[in-house]
């Protein structure tokens, strides 16, 4: 069985810098980690090797040239290949476009299973997998919780959901794309001391537009159906306490207040 | 030797109960505070010892160590267990822990002469407590007060918060009583001060358990005034400014009891209510009325002295109340247990020098600037800074504090997180004169530098060992490096 | 006039009720032609506030069998021609919108929060980065618009309108289903602290009265927690422990009882909406960092706060004017 993990690196979410004057984020030297839900996958996906050892396990990423320190990290974790697009004609590609350009590298190495997260923190769109399901004629899940390594054969998975307040069980037909959300069911091991500058280039395959082939006015701001017209942060303003008692006056400003922000 | 001879041996010296096996017990012993976390986790890589013993008196000691240097069995010292530095981390096979828990007499308070005698095994804040119902104070209160003993105090040369104006435990003990290898019980008498030639108590206090055993302390009294307290703080520019503040505030002959300056980030975490953003520097003054008054008046005129680089003022109320929770308490290390359990992380680390005043602040800025630019995993970093915290007439200690995201195996967290930072911390420090532990000892991990740190006086620490303990039983891999110990340094 | 497309998931109509109000500051409350796709039976709430109400002839969908809804709404863009469609955020919807934004080959907006329309054109706005940013969208290209939309945000504002017209369409594109739902089980709800939206946290000066904690949370719909002080004299468990080695929490609504504010326990609280901090002093550390102070004892303001909450619902039992 193969499986291949779709990968995004995204911008440190907690520390973002954000200039207020040009009122842009500042990208550039935003360090960059691995998505949470996207290395729940990766960390099922090495879950299901770890029980089935034929198992081959996958990354395929879209990204810019310094998440490579990154993706070697990933490799160097009982990874069997990865695969990085990267091309400048890319940037500012919406998900439309970035699900057809990985829709475009996975038609041509099917697998039998492929994972993914189910939201990105930076993005929050959920829009790839989906897309990249349509494009390739899948079955698509959301939220997967869990999926059962036992019952995992050639043509079916089952999984277990998370959907509103329910957990629901479903047998889907692969291949199929499975979106993960973040778990403490699946981690990613450690890699141990030893290992850390292991080479692994020869499990790293970089693809630019040269393989895939996209036409220009497909691919980048270009090919885009969507642009971000404008960004602003939420609270710009510095809160200032509010300072009351216990008294009638006090008790009545909070719960205007709680019921207000639909506390109450 | 075989396991149970080494224990029916103890067995000849020492009643049952007085021999603890136990294996949780056992494991616990194995290392301290300084691999916390993979102990936590279970993943130590050193050995057991393979008892506990709790001798009843110093004769007993004596009896033990006899045993064990005639059978070359490793002995760990132990009294609070709160060391930091992998003093009390066994190396060895066969090793036994020698506890000075049933050395717990309060001997004598000795309030006309100002001197309070105790056991080893007795906890600082108990002595404490019972000197201020009479009015004094012992004026020792490192943050581990309420766990911490009075023989691993000593040992370790430690220093307490309010050491500008009470001095560090070397300045406090009067006499003492130590065990060595061979048996001999020496016991050094209290006079105020003789030149009776060499002062030998030096041999002892700061021998972290790699010479003797301490069985007794005789320690210093001062009167006690806490409603004369003053609390002073500043919000200052830069970290340099602040050290030339205290710097005005000690060569003017004034002794506050605190004097500390914290760099930006590391302000954060304790005045994270009012630092803003800035540097903290904060001054205590304490003692009788008239000198409490004239010792704010001298912080004052430091401050003035230094006005343009002084932000603003902090409100001593808030100081007050920061200082009443700064200890440890069991509770806190019990605490930290659980939460090292459930989450990657734990408080952090320190590694804390000493220098001139000159050469502190370039020692600071050629850490910081270091490690961002050379350590490999800067951006787990989730705190990184400093602070001064003991001055002298002649200069200042550095505290570098520094928390990370553990994003590595538990056994690897030290060799990827807490060693490399070290390093760049000691090399800077020892490449300018500076001293690579200023109050927390060598312990095990620092003694690849301990030649380094001596040079050429090496020579009188090394002579030391042979003469007391020629058999190498005592604490090994403390302070004096050893081949064998590296592969537990790595 | 503008034809506009609403999905009807089963038993979420009020979604799409609320979807309405979408269409009207879109296009103005008369330019926008509302027309509802969804099962029969999730439709007939609908019946008077939708111009069209559509649903299958001899046909009813399962509402996880994305790839069937898509072909369906797939033939109805055919068949009408759609301006634009809309999609409430739900599970399905998350997986459904963007699948159809892919068929049609247009351009999608996920989780919209607002909407601004002016003689510019459209934007669309939606939180980013965890929320802590807003980003305005444009689409480009011939559309239709589509966008899916966060639950709860928006409420239909228009008045009821006479009956709407039911359509039966006959689909052609029904395949196969390629998933099938073997089992739903009601998630217990988690005890987990991390899991409430609204937290209300005692503290040492809580100690003596950390029991009546339990009364504000419920009225809150929120969990109880504790500092270590409080862990520490036993009045509660490890379990419910908030701070640096206890648990990380990040609810919409803090409400710190009697916490003096070490950093140790800042340390667990990340991301906060709203702090409300109860303390006897002002100068508590936590109070620089709380939305509001109450300087008083905590005690008595949460008897003071219940009672003043429950006023509130006696009234409106006693027949307040109906919504």
């Amino acid at each position: 069985m193969k499986i291949i993990c779709l990968i995004k690196f995204i911008p440190d979410v907690e520390n973002i810098q954000f200039d207020k004057k040009k009122n842009v984020l500042m990208r550039e030297n935003s360090r960059l980690t691995v998505n949470p839900d996207d290395e729940t996958a990766l960390a099922a996906a090495l879950k299901v090797k770890e029980k089935n050892p034929e198992t081959v396990v996958e990354i395929l990423s879209m990204g810019p040239e310094r998440a490579i320190p990154k993706f070697q990290d990933l490799l160097r974790r009982d990874v069997d290949k990865g695969v990085l697009i990267s091309d400048p004609l890319y940037v500012g590609s919406d998900t439309f476009v970035t699900s057809r350009i990985l829709g475009t590298c996975l038609s041509k190495r099917m697998p039998d299973c492929i994972f993914t997260g189910t939201h990105s923190l930076d993005g929050d769109t959920s829009h790839v997998p989906a897309q990249i399901a349509e494009l390739l004629n899948l079955s698509h899940i959301n939220n997967v919780l869990n999926i059962d390594i036992d019952q995992l054969m050639g043509d079916k998975a089952v999984v277990k959901v998370n959907s509103e307040g329910e957990t629901l069980e479903f047998r889907m037909s692969l291949p199929a794309v499975i979106s993960f959300e973040k778990s403490k069911e699946y981690k990613m091991p450690y890699i141990r001391y030893e290992e850390f500058q292991r080479d692994v280039n020869e499990k790293m395959e970089i693809l630019t537009n040269h393989h895939l082939q996209m036409k220009e006015e497909e691919v980048g701001l270009q090919g885009s159906m969507t642009e971000v017209e404008k960004t602003f942060m939420k609270n710009v303003i510095e809160k200032e306490s509010i300072i009351v008692n216990n008294d009638d006056e006090g008790i009545e400003y909070v719960y205007k207040f709680l019921k207000e922000k639909g506390y109450l | 030797m075989e396991t149970k001879d080494l224990l029916n041996g103890l067995k000849e010296i020492l009643a049952e109960e007085q021999i603890n096996t136990n294996e949780e017990d056992l494991y616990d012993a194995s290392a301290d505070r300084y691999k916390k976390y993979a102990k936590v986790r279970r993943v130590l890589d050193v050995p057991s010892p393979k008892a506990i013993v709790y001798p009843n008196s110093p004769e007993e000691v004596s009896q033990l160590l006899v045993y064990c240097n005639d059978n070359q069995i490793n002995v760990i010292p132990r009294s609070g267990k709160t060391a930091t530095e992998g003093g009390l981390e066994n190396w060895k096979e066969e090793t036994i822990v020698i506890d000075a828990k049933n050395l717990n007499k309060m001997i004598k308070i000795d309030e006309y002469n100002m001197q309070a005698t105790v056991q080893a095994g007795v906890i600082l804040e108990e002595l404490e407590e019972e000197v201020r119902k009479k009015g004094y104070t012992t004026g020792h209160s490192p943050q581990s007060k309420p766990v911490a003993k009075l023989g691993g105090l000593v040992a370790t040369r430690s220093i307490g918060q309010l050491s500008t104006l009470y001095g560090g435990i070397e300045d406090m003990v009067v006499g003492l009583e130590c065990v060595f290898p061979d048996g001999h019980i020496a016991r050094i008498k209290n006079v105020s001060r003789r030149a009776g030639g060499p002062d030998i108590r030096h041999i002892v206090i700061g021998n972290e358990g790699s010479l003797c055993y301490i069985t007794e302390v005789t320690v210093k009294l001062f009167k006690y005034f806490p409603e004369n307290n003053q609390f002073h703080g500043y919000l200052v520019k830069d970290m340099d400014t602040g050290i030339k503040v205290l710097r005005e505030v000690m060569v003017n002959g004034y002794r506050p009891s605190v004097a500390r300056c914290y760099s930006e980030e590391d302000a954060k975490q304790h005045f994270y209510h009012f630092h803003k953003d800035r540097c903290v520097l904060i001054f205590m003054a304490e003692g009788s009325k008239e000198i409490a008054e004239a010792t704010g008046k001298g912080i004052e005129n430091a401050a003035e002295k230094f006005k343009d680089r002084i932000i603003e003022k902090v409100d001593s109320e808030l100081l007050e109340e920061w200082f009443e929770n700064l200890n440890w308490s069991q509770q806190d290390i019990d605490d930290e247990f659980e939460g090292m359990l459930e989450n990657d992380s734990h408080t952090g680390f320190t590694t804390e020098v000493s220098a001139d005043w000159e050469t502190i602040p370039k020692i600071y800025d050629n850490v910081i600037k270091r490690i961002k630019e050379e350590y490999h995993r800067v951006e787990d970093l989730t705190l990184l800074g400093g602070h001064s915290s003991h001055s002298y007439i002649n200069g200042t200690n550095m505290y570098f504090v520094y928390n990370y995201e553990i994003h590595c195996a538990p056994e690897d967290e030290m060799r990827v997180y807490h060693h490399p930072l070290q390093r760049i911390i000691v090399e800077e420090t020892l490449k300018l004169g500076g001293s690579m532990c200023h109050h927390h000892g060598i312990g095990k991990f620092r003694n690849e530098w301990t030649k380094e740190e001596h040079g050429s006086a090496y020579y009188m620490l090394e002579k030391l060992k042979e003469a007391f303990d020629p058999k190498n039983i005592m604490n090994f891999g403390t302070i004096y490096p050893q081949k064998e110990g590296k592969k537990f340094q790595e | 006039m503008k034809k506009c497309l609403i999905f009807v998931e089963d038993n979420k109509s009020r979604d799409a009720d609320d979807l309405t109000e979408v269409v009207d500051q879109l296009y103005g409350s008369r330019n926008g032609e509302k027309y509802g796709f969804g099962n029969k039976k999730a439709l007939e709430d609908l019946d008077g506030t939708f111009d069209a109400l559509i649903h299958a002839k001899n046909y009813e969908f399962d509402e996880f069998d994305v790839r069937n809804i898509t072909n369906c709404i797939e033939e109805l863009y055919h068949a009408y021609n759609f301006d634009s469609i809309m999609i409430s955020a739900t599970h399905l919807g998350r997986m459904l919108a963007p699948r159809l934004a892919m068929r049609l080959k247009t351009g999608l907006v996920a989780d919209i929060t607002a909407v601004n329309s002016d003689e510019k054109g459209i934007e669309l706005i939606r939180p980013a980065y965890s929320g802590k940013l807003m980003a305005a969208i444009k689409i480009r290209g011939k559309g239709p618009l589509m966008m899916s939309v966060r639950q709860n945000v928006f409420q239909r504002k228009t008045k009821r309108i006479a009956d709407s017209e039911w359509i039966e369409f006959p689909f052609k594109m029904i395949e196969e289903q390629r998933i099938e739902l073997l089992s739903s089980e009601r998630r217990e709800e988690s005890e987990d602290i991390r899991e409430s939206e609204v937290l209300i946290a005692g503290g040492r000066g809580a100690s003596s009265y950390f029991n009546e904690l339990d009364a504000l949370a419920e009225a809150l719909n929120g969990k109880v927690a504790a500092s270590r002080k409080i862990v520490d004299q036993q009045i509660a468990s490890r379990r419910i422990q908030v701070g640096q080695s206890g648990k990380t929490v990040s609810p919409k609504l803090y409400i710190a009882m009697g916490i003096s504010g070490s950093i140790q326990h800042i340390e667990g609280l990340k991301n906060i909406e709203h702090i409300i901090a109860v303390n006897k002093r002002k100068g508590a550390p936590i109070c620089s960092i709380a939305d509001i102070v109450v300087e008083g004892d905590g005690k008595e303001f949460i008897a003071k706060l219940l009672y003043r909450i429950n006023r509130d619902g006696q009234k409106e039992k006693a027949g307040g004017e109906e919504e």
